[in-house]
């Protein structure tokens, strides 16, 4: 019973709303739903450039870890990718460019406290809320999960892929590589394999639906773009509503588990269910 | 609030609840109201309706009620390709009386009539009533009928040309019926256009290089053998058809889980089964029936185990979907061993790395691959 949100400017040229506040309210109303970890992913076009970041946990002692970036450039970044991998004490946490992914075992607030979320700015991003299910409670398998594939692809998710194995296999054979044991890592690797054949992400959350079994919603961004998707069945829930924007802020739409995640910051107009199998894609303008 | 007001929110209620989904245009735009909260902005009644059945999960979830898939496509080109409603293929090589063959026809046609649509593998040239694919086993080239597939026993090189002289003048999927030497050409096959293999386990398991290995070693083996083919990129639909010693339900769930698209189902036993008659009463009609049940029967029971575990597609099965206590089926069929959840291989893996790390010895991964395949084969 994880809970996930999201939220996509409408104005996506805005690089200094609060989107990590917004957020971080969202993810404190849904914390009843989840207590085992907590993580954001932020997309700000200030950072956009050559330089691109990969952060890994890197283990210090038996249960401690430090978060370790290696700035890269476009150069070296498969070269800094493999040493990495090959690195035992490091484990694998994001590929950044214009994203940055946060995330730790706990609550939302200590997220926020450790990390400083409500001071991020950005024009989109998502948050989760995780309650261990098939995976271990560990900084590594706290959503979002991010891949090397691609930069910039983050994806949050509530529910089970119940073909997990499968789907993992066939992407192995394609020789796309794992990070983590989660079954929500297997839709960021999907993603980013599919963008990387066609380029075309409409058409690659639907092929996802189409192969993926199991309950499910999930919430996936890249650099210009959020989508909300269930399963064929419908089987999990997931909501959308618009905030309208006043004098102090700029409208955006908002999408969640619970209704009180729209609730708390004001998103409850233009409110609507994602349908069961077909993606609910917001662009960033 | 008037009467016909709450008539008409408590409809929409009942209608998200028995549908889980918002109805698409509002038909209650005229009412609004105070929300709760003290808010004192005035908020549009209906999107809070949809809000509250937003937060439905479709209630009748439940594994035992969805519909599970088990159509099944055969051909690798988007406008040629077979489909199959239940993934069986009628297949063998008894020679059957006409009688059996005119009841075969018409339960296979049946089948069609109520969507669940078997193919048929078979020397004779194809009925001209029939409604159900139809694949021919190809004995001489030159004599290509208008079958929906084609069948083709390897027998060596020449093989490998008559699928370059096939390709060139047929269009529909193309199954070669491989020996115990699989691994070492189904590359091949896949590179000159063939949509699939059809292993006989029975063939295979007599055959010296399987001897003392399971039909599973042969299924595993198979899978793999069309995996190296595809190392590095999607597999483009081709397909893998298990036969021999699938002959109930639960061997052709666990033929799937290991990697089989397809059953080919033994004519002469599926005729055995059904066909409790003698000759010279035979009822075309009753057996047909037989048959026709029969196969309900089966696809019924195939839905069965996917539904438990939690799948919507048959195919979705998967060798980490099943449990072994044998040490030796867990190696020849890469299934985890029950009680660890986890294969052989890996426990063999895991305690070499732990080894090696103790000991601070460094070895390559393909040292190290050597040195597990030994303690491996010594372990089964």
């Amino acid at each position: 019973m994880c809970g996930i949100c999201g939220l996509m400017m409408d104005d996506g040229n805005l690089r200094h709303f609060p989107v990590g506040s917004i957020l971080q309210d969202m993810m404190e109303s849904q914390q009843i739903r989840a207590q085992d970890g907590a993580g954001i992913a932020i997309f700000n076009k200030s950072n956009a450039g050559d330089s691109f970041k990969i952060k890994n946990f890197r283990k210090e002692g038996m249960s401690d870890y430090t978060i370790d970036e290696v700035d890269s450039s476009s150069e070296n970044i498969s070269e800094n990718l493999e040493k990495l991998s090959q690195d035992p004490e490091c484990h694998f946490f994001s590929f950044e460019n214009q994203m940055t992914i946060l995330k730790e075992t706990g609550l939302a607030k200590d997220l926020d406290k450790k990390f400083g979320i409500r001071k991020m700015n950005g024009s989109h991003g998502i948050g989760h809320l995780r309650i261990a299910t098939s995976s271990r409670v560990t900084p590594y398998n706290t959503h979002p999960f991010s891949t090397t594939i691609l930069p910039d692809i983050a994806i949050v998710h509530n529910g089970e892929i119940t073909n997990y194995n499968m789907l993992r296999d066939s992407l192995e054979l394609e020789g796309f590589t794992f990070h983590t044991d989660s079954d929500s890592e297997v839709i960021a690797v999907f993603l980013a394999s599919r963008i990387l054949k066609h380029g075309d992400i409409e058409r690659a959350h639907r092929e996802f639906v189409a192969k993926a079994d199991g309950p499910f919603t999930y919430i996936a961004a890249t650099s210009d773009s959020i989508a909300i998707v269930r399963d064929k069945f419908g089987t999990r829930k997931g909501i959308i509503g618009y905030n309208p924007g006043t004098n102090d802020h700029p409208p955006f739409w908002a999408m969640a588990t619970d209704l009180s995640a729209l609730d708390v910051v004001g998103a409850t107009t233009k409110i609507e269910t994602p349908h069961p199998g077909k993606p609910r894609i917001f662009y960033r303008n | 609030m008037r009467l016909n007001e709450k008539a008409l929110i408590r409809k929409s209620i009942l209608e998200l609840c028995n549908t889980g989904l918002p109805r698409q245009e509002s038909t209650d735009d005229g009412i609004r109201t105070i929300r709760e909260r003290g808010s004192e902005k005035e908020e549009n009644l209906w999107e809070y309706i949809v809000a509250l059945g937003a937060q439905l999960s479709r209630p009748p979830f439940d594994p035992y009620r969805e519909k599970i898939k088990l159509t099944t496509e055969i051909g690798r080109k988007g406008d040629q390709k077979v489909s199959l409603k239940i993934p069986i293929l009628i297949y063998g090589e008894l020679d059957l009386s006409q009688s059996s063959k005119d009841a075969l026809t018409l339960a296979l046609n049946n089948l069609v009539d109520d969507r669940s649509t078997v193919g048929l593998i078979s020397k004779d040239e194809p009925c001209d009533e029939r409604k159900y694919p139809h694949f021919q086993k190809l004995t001489d080239i030159n004599k290509i009928d208008d079958s929906e597939g084609i069948v083709l026993e390897y027998t060596g090189i020449k093989t490998e040309e008559k699928i370059e002289k096939i390709r060139k003048e047929f269009d529909g999927p193309v199954l070669v019926e491989v020996d115990e030497d699989f691994s070492f050409y189904t590359a091949k096959l896949l590179e000159l256009g063939v949509d699939g293999i059809l292993v006989n386990t029975d063939n295979i398991t007599k055959s010296e290089k399987y001897d003392g290995k399971h039909a599973i070693a042969v299924i595993h083996d198979a899978k793999l053998a069309i995996n190296e083919f595809y190392r590095g990129k999607e597999n483009d639909g081709a397909c893998l058809v298990i036969a021999g010693d699938v002959n109930n339900a639960g061997k052709m769930v666990k033929a799937a889980g290991l990697g089989a698209d397809i059953i080919g189902y033994d004519t002469s036993l599926l005729i055995a089964k059904v066909g409790h008659h003698s000759e010279n009463f035979f009822d075309e009609e009753i057996t047909a029936q037989k048959i026709f049940n029969h196969m309900i029967a089966t696809k019924s029971e195939l839905t069965g185990i996917p539904a438990a575990i939690g799948y919507s597609d048959f195919h979705n099965l998967s060798p980490s979907d099943f449990r072994t206590s044998s040490i030796k089926a867990s190696v020849q069929g890469d299934i985890p061993l029950e009680g660890v959840d986890k294969t052989y291989r890996i426990i063999v893996e895991e305690i070499l790395d732990n080894y090696l790390n103790i000991k601070n010895i460094s070895v390559d991964q393909q040292e190290k691959q050597k040195i597990i395949n030994l303690i491996v084969q010594e372990g089964t």
